[in-house]
């Protein structure tokens, strides 16, 4: 016997339990896991897409469930060390079912899928808006992952942090409107004349007396009123034949006070969702942003994740050095033609963080000394004593297999202070996109190559 | 053991049934000595049809399927094994945690210094030997030159050898 013979047999002998195949494979149910076992978990996902190509390739494609999409687009390394959750909820027949989640107890990171039962309301430019990771602070991220027309899934990732560890504590993914058409417009001219408008719209001077409240209009601090008004400007007819509709609501009123232009807006139900913004535009096809601002009044709006206000009144300066003539007023605007409402809401527990990634550093910077690097997939931690006098941090570099700079998404620095008022700080550097720990191939902390275990 | 097959072109959809029937087992036996890890090894095997899938486009049907395919799935288990999360096992226990059908008691000596040997060796021994490929197919799964596959493998005989004293004879 050869020695190939001698190793074939040894091998497939001893090894004839482990094999490839149908029965092997056979059924599998994806049902909600609530344990981490992180090499367990894609055993289901293999198994599910063994089954698939052993029966039918041709369709492969349109019958993965979101969670096969899922592993395809983030990976099956990256997606073995995520918290698998499939909890899922319909409202209004568009079902939303919270995929994975990825929880290092500074960042969270949620993938969830939408999918409209009736059809037609879930595409590639929907837009998820008042959401939130309950026990994250504030607004969190949002990212379309991936949409498959022939199933009408759309995958997107949900980022959202926190300061208290979230690890074995329940939390609730809720969102509340999916918005769609959207209408991009880009640098439009409002078709108004200053010069017109100069001449023909109310001309409000300092000190003007409003609906009872006082204006004393403040060119550099914008403090016109100590108490919020109904309205700055009086609500006053447009000329003849302008149009005062915006994509984001209703141009009520209009006028100068002294050489500021004052836009008041009365914004539409889907306009609060727009990102919108007034400005002059110069005959250079410059604008002016110097001086401008906002006020926001009347009826207030609050949601999962923002307030919002009945009227916004745009406040834009005119410099002296330009001519009435030579201005325009232009906007851009992101907004929305429909939204779906609803209430999708999915509870779950965030399993504990897997075993993160650390290194041991000496930098002693800015009055502060740096001890410890943290790597998980979802960003990079550097952890010191003290707190910086100047505001000098130290340089944090990652570099994925290929030699490419990773870039960061957000930086964070949050500082601690304990019953001694010892300080205690943490900078907190975000990856763009969730990434599996062997895709990064150095990290350099302050220009130290760091070795972690 | 695969034998060998022509691969069809690769013009159309591949056809999966063939390959998990053809490779999937020895894909599964060779993963699983190289990561030391049957949820590994399986996970390895799934992320090596996936991607046989995704890129059997790409596929050139002057060359050889299996030398295609093997350099995939080693790729898949050297990713796995740069992963962080990699754990050191004793093999003997991950060994005894596989059952077998076979009714023969085989002796597990020779899988478990298979499995000791370095990645690097443990490679070309099982590509060499289980798989019954030649150095230049080897060359090409690895990206390695085929000098330094002989090295390799040459290596490889000798610990094995070593190890293996009273079982390993001289090719």
């Amino acid at each position: 016997m050869t020695n190939h013979e001698r190793i074939q047999r040894a091998v497939d002998r001893r090894l004839d339990t482990l094999h490839v195949s149908a029965p092997a494979f056979s059924p599998v149910s994806f049902t909600p896991r609530r344990r981490f076992h992180p090499f367990r978990r894609v055993i289901a996902v293999a198994a599910v897409a063994a089954v698939t190509f052993v029966g039918s390739v041709s369709v492969l494609a349109a019958s993965f469930p979101p969670i096969q999409r899922l592993v395809e687009q983030v990976g099956v390394q990256l997606f073995s060390i995520m918290q698998t959750v499939e909890l899922s909820c319909v409202s209004d027949d568009i079902e939303m079912q919270v995929l994975a989640a990825v929880n290092d107890n500074q960042r969270v990171t949620v993938y969830l899928s939408l999918r409209d039962q009736a059809g037609g309301r879930v595409n590639e430019k929907t837009v998820l808006s008042n959401l939130q990771i309950d026990g994250t602070l504030g607004p969190c991220d949002v990212q379309l992952v991936d949409y498959d027309s022939s199933t009408g899934n759309s995958i997107y990732r949900l980022s959202g942090y926190s300061v208290d560890a979230l690890d074995g504590k329940p939390i609730t993914v809720q969102v509340r409107t999916l918005l769609n058409d959207v209408e991009d417009s880009h640098r439009q001219n409002t078709g108004y004349s200053l010069s017109l408008l100069k001449d023909q719209t109310p001309s409000l001077q300092e000190g003007v007396s409003i609906n009872g409240s006082s204006i004393v209009y403040d060119p550099n601090g914008f403090s016109p009123f100590e108490d919020a008004p109904p309205s700055i400007l009086e609500a006053a007819p447009l000329p003849d034949g302008w149009n005062p509709e915006l994509p984001w609501g209703t141009i009520t009123a209009i006028g100068f006070v002294q050489d500021t232009l004052h836009v008041q807006v009365k914004v539409s139900e889907l306009g609060r969702y727009a990102r919108a913004d007034l400005y002059l535009l110069d005959s250079n096809g410059q604008p002016l942003n110097a001086g401008s601002g906002t006020y926001e009044f009347g009826r207030q709006y609050s949601e999962l994740d923002a307030d919002y206000s009945e009227y916004i009144e745009y406040v834009l300066p005119v410099p002296k050095s330009y001519s009435l003539d030579d201005l325009s007023l232009y906007y851009d605007a992101i907004s929305y033609d429909s939204a779906v409402r609803g209430d999708w809401k999915v509870t779950f527990t965030l399993d504990s963080v897997y075993k993160q990634q650390s290194a041991d550093c000496d930098i002693t910077l800015d009055s502060v000394h740096y001890t410890q690097v943290t790597l998980s997939p979802l960003g990079i931690s550097l952890h010191g004593d003290g707190q910086p006098v100047n505001g000098e941090y130290p340089s944090v570099e990652v570099y994925d297999t290929n030699g490419n700079k990773i870039d960061f998404y957000t930086s964070s620095t949050i500082f601690s202070f304990d019953e001694q008022d010892q300080v205690s700080i943490t900078l907190q550097q975000d990856f763009r996109v969730p990434l599996s720990p062997e895709n990064i191939g150095q990290v350099l902390v302050d220009g130290q190559d760091l070795q972690f275990s | 053991m695969v034998p060998p097959q022509l691969a069809p072109s690769c013009n159309a959809s591949p056809d999966m049934d063939r390959i998990v029937q053809q490779y999937g087992d020895s894909l599964m036996r060779i993963c699983f000595l190289y990561l030391k890890d049957v949820y590994l090894a399986q996970d390895a095997v799934q992320d090596t049809f996936l991607k046989i899938y995704r890129n059997y486009h790409k596929f050139d049907t002057n060359s050889s399927e299996k030398t295609w395919i093997m350099r995939i799935a080693i790729n898949v288990c050297k990713d796995y094994l740069r992963s962080a999360w990699h754990r050191k096992v004793n093999v003997q226990e991950v060994l005894d945690e596989i059952p077998t059908h076979s009714e023969t008691h085989e002796d597990d000596t020779i899988l478990i210094e298979i499995m000791r040997l370095k990645p690097h060796y443990r490679e070309v021994i099982l590509l060499f030997y289980y798989q019954d490929m030649k150095i230049s197919d080897i060359a090409q799964v690895l990206g390695a030159p085929e000098s330094t596959v002989s090295v390799r493998l040459k290596r490889a005989r000798e610990q094995l050898k070593k190890r293996l004293e009273d079982w390993y004879e001289d090719d």
